[in-house]
């Protein structure tokens, strides 16, 4: 029962903040709504007994990746944008096909997921021991990948940052 | 029941919080005045844009941090089983050295370009 | 279950109350402990000793005018200092300040949430000082606060790298992410002892997370008047100086917890927990309060250390600080992790 009570909070939580990211004109207001967002993630990941993940989740993706964002914003200087409201009549049927196909294909994926099962009560399988211990048998090769592609990033950050 | 606890943290500050915040604009005097009012630039009437565009530097930084923090995320993983399956797979050591290695010698990279300096 | 959620609300409150109050203490402290160092004498006319100083503050902090700027952002720029106090108020939840307690007949563990991932809730809240920073700095609208911003966030970015990797450290040592475990598994040894190098790093790390000197550039009076909070008057600039002591006081726990044995007592106090054990109080009791006493002794150390460094150092210049944080620290702390590892592997531990 608290479980459904904490789990609609954080749904409608996670879907008024995606909304908020998308209809404000502000961009650094949007990304204080994305990092709500990530927030209520965080907790349907713990309510999904996986706490690890859930506090990965805020370390990398609120700690760093919006971080990032936010940096991003503040130096390119974007406030608001300008051609948003604008009254020119731009074409309004390629918006609502899309708006309409993508409400379609959302509605397919609930329709074919079966709901029935369910996580047991007391369920170990995020734990950080079963993790770790996958991460560094079974999926080692994807593991040791990781590292060149970080190598990439840090190789192509600087390329494209640094004059000559 | 740890969850809750944490829960009944956060509630609980951000009430306090919210309610400092409240009390101070309630109790505290409102007399707005536009000189009071205006960007704060040693007391002369600011210029420039308050949005002027600065140095590439930080967002080289910010990259940076975001890679090293990937790499921390990954092992704190790996420091949580390493005194416990040690002894059963001494391969462990090695997969972590591999993976710190690479990421070394990015680092190395980095340092010898000059993009860890803050000129 | 009902009686389980009344010790923990009542433990939340304790809590908070106990931080909050450090607060004016910490103000009085670091006031009268910079005049000690400095050879004058600090407040001493409101109450004894200047005992009421921050009582005095706090009731002008109230009263005082709270002015929105007239180009600032509506509702973020109320919003940042109050970012900024959340984390830093919340990340003491997961640090044990004591071992159990039996309380007629109920064991009370002395920790807000014992998570089985307690270091990692305690980096990922910590991770989220930096957008009280930022969102102060932006949504000032003043170019000086954007600037400080930007250079407070990138050094505490900066720092928190090294704070992680130190962290590997204890974490090797005990395999264990719970900080009542690692606290349980220090009886014999203080963490201290087995990793020098990781309590170094981390304690140079945390001066640069809670942006103190030598590393409280981004602050610095003299150079961008007073950085990302230059246009906050009243209770939010309050608000940020509460985070900043909070923040000092979770680091100082945090400290004493990982590698000064939290609340295992202090060599010296076990004797007299068998003494109070028979002659006075029950004996649970009795070394409940010897343990939450040594917990607050050690906590109580590191932030006077805290304050007695920075009023004895000068400040790093800025990239002086950039440079020892990603070409000295990340390096050590490596190094840290691989000779750990090694010596677990080997069992020279």
């Amino acid at each position: 029962m608290a479980h459904t009570i904490i789990f609609w909070i954080l749904a409608i939580m996670s879907v008024v903040c995606a909304l908020g990211v998308t209809l404000h004109k502000n961009p650094v207001v949007s990304a204080v709504f994305l990092i709500g967002s990530f927030f209520a993630l965080a907790g349907l990941y713990v309510e999904l007994h996986a706490p690890f993940l859930a506090a990965i989740q805020i370390i990398v993706y609120v700690g760093a990746i919006m971080v990032l964002f936010v940096f991003v914003m503040m130096l390119l200087n974007l406030g608001r944008d300008p051609d948003r409201f604008s009254k020119e009549t731009k074409p309004r049927f390629p918006k609502y096909l899309a708006l309409f196909l993508l409400v379609g294909l959302l509605i397919s994926f609930i329709h074919l997921t079966s709901f029935s099962r369910a996580l047991p009560e007391a369920f170990h399988g995020f734990s950080i021991e079963n993790i770790a211990t996958l991460l560094f048998s079974k999926y080692l090769f994807p593991f040791e990948l990781l590292s060149l592609l970080l190598l990439i990033a840090m190789v192509g950050g600087v390329i494209l940052a640094k004059k000559k | 029941m740890n969850h809750m606890a944490v829960l009944m943290m956060f509630g609980f500050a951000f009430l306090i919080g919210v309610g400092m915040l409240l009390m101070s604009a309630f109790l505290g005097r409102v007399k707005p005045d536009p000189k009071k009012l205006s960007i704060y630039e040693c007391g002369v009437p600011s210029s420039g844009t308050p949005h002027d565009r600065f140095s590439v530097k930080f967002y080289l930084f910010a990259i940076f941090f975001l890679i090293f923090d990937i790499e921390v995320v990954f092992l704190y993983p790996w420091a949580f089983i390493f005194k416990h399956q040690i002894a059963q797979s001494p391969v462990l050591i090695v997969e972590m050295f591999l993976f710190i290695g690479i990421l070394i010698v990015g680092y190395l990279y980095i340092w010898k370009k000059g993009a860890l300096r803050w000129d | 279950m009902f009686l389980d959620l009344l010790i923990t609300a009542v433990k939340v409150v304790v809590v908070m109350s106990a931080l909050l109050t450090m607060v004016p203490i910490l103000v009085w402290v670091e006031r009268r402990g910079s005049a000690f160092i400095q050879d004058r004498l600090g407040p001493n006319r409101v109450g004894p000793l200047g005992l009421l100083q921050p009582v005095a503050d706090a009731v002008k902090f109230i009263f005082k005018e709270d002015p929105i700027p007239f180009h600032a952002h509506p509702w973020l720029f109320p919003l940042a200092p109050l970012l900024s106090f959340l984390p830093a108020a919340i990340t003491f939840a997961a640090i044990p300040f004591g071992d159990t307690l039996d309380f007629f007949g109920k064991t009370i563990v002395l920790q807000i949430a014992d998570l089985n991932i307690g270091i990692l809730y305690i980096v990922a809240f910590g991770s989220l000082g930096i957008y009280g920073v930022l969102i102060a700095g932006w949504s000032s609208n003043n170019k000086y606060s954007t600037l400080g911003a930007l250079r407070s966030s990138a050094q505490m970015i900066s720092y928190e790298i090294a704070l992680g990797i130190s962290l590997i450290g204890p974490i090797l040592m005990y395999g264990t992410f719970s900080l009542r475990q690692i606290v349980l598994e220090q009886h014999h040894l203080w963490g201290i002892v087995t990793q020098p190098f990781a309590f170094l790093i981390f304690l140079v790390a945390a001066f640069a997370e809670c942006n103190r000197l030598p590393f409280d550039l981004p602050e610095g009076e003299a150079e961008l008047v007073a950085g990302y909070h230059t246009e906050y008057g009243s209770m939010k600039f309050a608000f940020f100086f509460m985070a900043e002591y909070l923040h000092l006081v979770t680091m100082s726990a945090l400290i004493s917890t990982l590698f000064f044995g939290g609340w295992q007592l202090i060599p010296g106090l076990t004797s007299v927990a068998e003494w109070c054990g028979i002659a006075i109080f029950p004996t649970s009791l009795g070394l409940s309060l010897l343990q939450v006493l040594s917990f607050c002794l050690k906590t109580a150390f590191f932030i006077w250390f805290f304050v007695w460094i920075r009023w004895t150092f000068p400040r790093f210049r800025y990239d002086q600080l950039m440079a020892f944080g990603w070409k000295i620290l990340i390096p050590l702390g490596l190094l840290n992790v691989l000779v750990t590892s090694l010596a677990l592997y080997f069992k020279w531990i």
